[in-house]
C-alpha cells in the first residue's frame, strides 16, 4: 500500500516536469531553430565577411613603427564630413586601424543609425584606407541579416527580451528534459537506440541521447544567450547607477561643444598611464548614451584571453583632460563579458568554431525530433479520449517507452 | 565476477562525465593561454560529438530493458 502511494507521488510529479518540458519547449522551437540556423553562419561570421570582403591590406611597416596622432585622424574625419561631430574612436589592438565615426549629432544617430558615418585609417601612416558608403548605396550585408534575426528579429530591445525569454524557456526546456532522462535511463544501456521498435522510439531514444550528450553545451550556450540579450538594460543600469554616481560633482555644468574638448590622443595616453597593463582600444565622445556630456569614456582591455575579455573604463575630464576615475565594472556586467565568448565560440580557433558548428546541428536535431516526438504521440491518442485520460497516458508514456 | 554498476551510475554515470568534459573543454580554451590549452580544449569538446556519432551511427542491438522482463505484444 505505502509502496504504491510513493509510486503515485511519483508518477504525479514526473507528470508535472512532463508538462513543463512539454511546454517550455512547445514555445520556444520555432523561434530556437531560427536562433540555431542564423547562428550557424554567425559562428564563422568573421571568415565569412573576410571572403567577401577582404578588406584593405595594409602596408608593411615593423611593428614598431610609430602610430599617427588621433587628433591629427579625427580633424582629418571632420575635414571629410564637415558639420558633423567625432562620436567614436576605435583603435583596433588585432589590425593596424583606427575607425573614427561621426554623426550629425548625438540625438540624430539615436533617432536614425543609418546617419552615422565612418572613416577608416591606416593606424601608422594616418592614410586613409575607407570611408562609409553614401546612404543610397549601403546596404545589409547577410551576416547583418543573420545577426539581426539572430538577436532581436529587428525590433531592438523588444525584440531582445523576447529572445531573451525564449532562452530562458530553452534552459527550462532542458533542466525538465534532464529531469525526465532519469526514469528513461534506468531502464535502458546508455546510448541504446532501438532500431527494431517503432519510429517514435526510435526518435525518442535519439532525441534523449543527443539532449542529454549535449546537455552542459546548451545549458551554457542557452544561459549566455539570454544574458547577452540582457546587455542594453544591464548597461543603462550601470549607467544610472556607478557611472551617474561618478560624474555627480559635473551636473548641472555647460557641457564642452566639440570645439571645446581637449585632445583625444591624450585621454588615450591618460587612460594608459591610469592602466599600464591594459590595452586602450576606444573611446566614446561626450554626450553619448553611455559616459557623460562631460567625460572621454575610454574602454581598455587585457593581454590575456581571459581578461581581453574583461573592459576596464576610465573617464577622462573632456575639458581639462585630466583623469577623472577607473569606474568599477560591476559583476553583473563582468558576467556578461564572460558571457559573449561562451555564447560565440570565438576564443578557441578555427576547430572550436567547427565545433560549435556541429554541437548548433545536434541542437538542430534535438529540437526537431522533439517537435516529431509531440505530433507523433497526438496522432496516436485520438483526440476524443485524449482530454479526459491525458493525464495518466502521459504519466506510463515515458516509461512504457522505455521498456 | 565484475560488480554491477549502482543504479545512480548506470543512469548518470555517462550525462555526468560527458557533462565535466564539456566545461573542462569550454574553460580550458578561455583560461588557458592558447596552445596546448585550444588542443585540451578540442579534444574535450570533440568526446560529447564522437559518443553521439558512436550511438547513433552504429546503435547496439538492445530490443528490450537491461533487466530481462518480458513484454506482452
Amino acid at each position: 500500500m505505502r509502496g504504491s502511494a510513493v509510486q503515485r507521488r511519483l508518477n504525479r510529479r514526473l507528470r508535472g516536469w512532463q508538462a513543463v518540458h512539454r511546454w517550455s519547449s512547445l514555445v520556444c522551437t520555432a523561434f530556437l531553430l531560427l536562433i540555431c540556423l542564423t547562428g550557424l553562419p554567425l559562428v564563422f561570421h568573421e571568415e565569412i565577411d573576410h571572403l567577401l570582403d577582404p578588406g584593405p591590406t595594409y602596408v608593411v611597416l615593423p611593428p614598431t613603427a610609430p602610430r599617427a596622432d588621433l587628433d591629427h585622424l579625427t580633424a582629418v574625419a571632420r575635414q571629410i564630413y564637415p558639420g558633423r561631430i567625432v562620436t567614436s574612436v576605435f583603435r583596433d589592438d588585432d589590425e593596424p586601424q583606427v575607425i573614427v565615426a561621426l554623426a550629425p549629432s548625438w540625438a540624430a544617430v539615436r533617432a536614425d543609425p543609418k546617419s552615422g558615418r565612418f572613416v577608416r585609417f591606416d593606424a601608422r601612416t594616418g592614410q586613409v584606407l575607407e570611408r562609409s558608403k553614401p546612404p543610397a548605396e549601403q546596404r545589409q550585408t547577410f551576416i547583418d541579416v543573420m545577426l539581426r534575426l539572430h538577436i532581436d528579429l529587428f525590433v531592438g530591445l523588444p525584440g531582445e527580451l523576447f529572445m531573451a525569454t525564449m532562452a530562458l524557456l530553452f534552459v527550462t526546456a532542458i533542466v525538465s528534459g534532464v529531469v525526465l532522462y532519469g526514469p528513461f535511463a534506468s531502464k535502458l544501456d546508455f546510448g541504446a537506440v532501438r532500431t527494431a521498435r517503432t519510429q517514435r522510439v526510435r526518435w525518442l531514444d535519439l532525441h534523449n541521447l543527443l539532449g542529454v550528450v549535449t546537455l552542459a553545451w546548451a545549458l551554457v550556450v542557452g544561459a549566455t544567450g539570454a544574458m547577452n540579450e540582457l546587455s542594453t538594460p544591464l548597461f543603462a543600469l550601470w549607467q544610472r547607477t556607478d557611472v551617474a554616481t561618478m560624474v555627480a560633482p559635473w551636473q548641472g555644468k555647460a557641457a564642452p561643444a566639440q570645439g571645446e574638448l581637449s585632445s583625444v590622443q591624450a585621454a588615450f595616453d591618460t587612460a594608459q598611464s591610469a592602466l599600464p597593463g591594459m590595452t586602450v582600444i576606444s573611446a566614446i565622445y561626450p554626450g553619448g548614451q553611455l559616459g557623460s556630456p562631460h567625460h572621454y569614456l575610454l574602454f581598455t582591455k587585457g593581454k590575456t584571453p581571459l581578461t581581453a575579455r574583461l573592459f576596464s573604463p576610465v573617464l577622462v575630464d573632456a575639458r581639462t583632460g585630466k583623469l577623472t576615475a577607473v569606474v568599477r565594472m560591476p559583476w553583473y556586467l563582468r558576467a556578461l563579458e564572460i558571457s559573449r565568448p561562451l555564447h560565440f565560440g570565438d576564443y578557441g580557433g578555427l576547430p572550436l568554431k567547427i565545433i560549435w558548428a556541429l554541437l548548433d546541428l545536434v541542437t538542430i536535431m534535438v529540437l526537431g525530433s522533439g517537435l516529431y516526438l509531440w505530433f507523433a504521440k497526438r496522432r496516436r491518442v485520438p483526440s476524443g479520449i485524449r482530454a479526459e485520460s491525458d493525464v495518466d497516458i502521459e504519466a506510463v508514456k515515458l516509461l512504457e517507452a522505455a521498456e | 565476477m565484475k560488480p554491477r554498476p549502482s543504479r545512480f551510475a548506470h543512469q548518470w554515470g555517462w550525462p555526468i562525465g560527458l557533462a565535466i568534459l564539456t566545461v573542462f573543454g569550454l574553460l580550458s580554451a578561455l583560461l588557458g593561454e592558447g596552445g596546448v590549452w585550444w588542443w585540451l580544449s578540442w579534444a574535450a569538446l570533440g568526446v560529447p560529438l564522437l559518443v553521439i556519432a558512436r550511438h547513433a551511427l552504429f546503435p547496439v542491438r538492445q530490443e528490450g530493458p537491461r533487466h530481462a522482463r518480458h513484454r506482452a505484444s
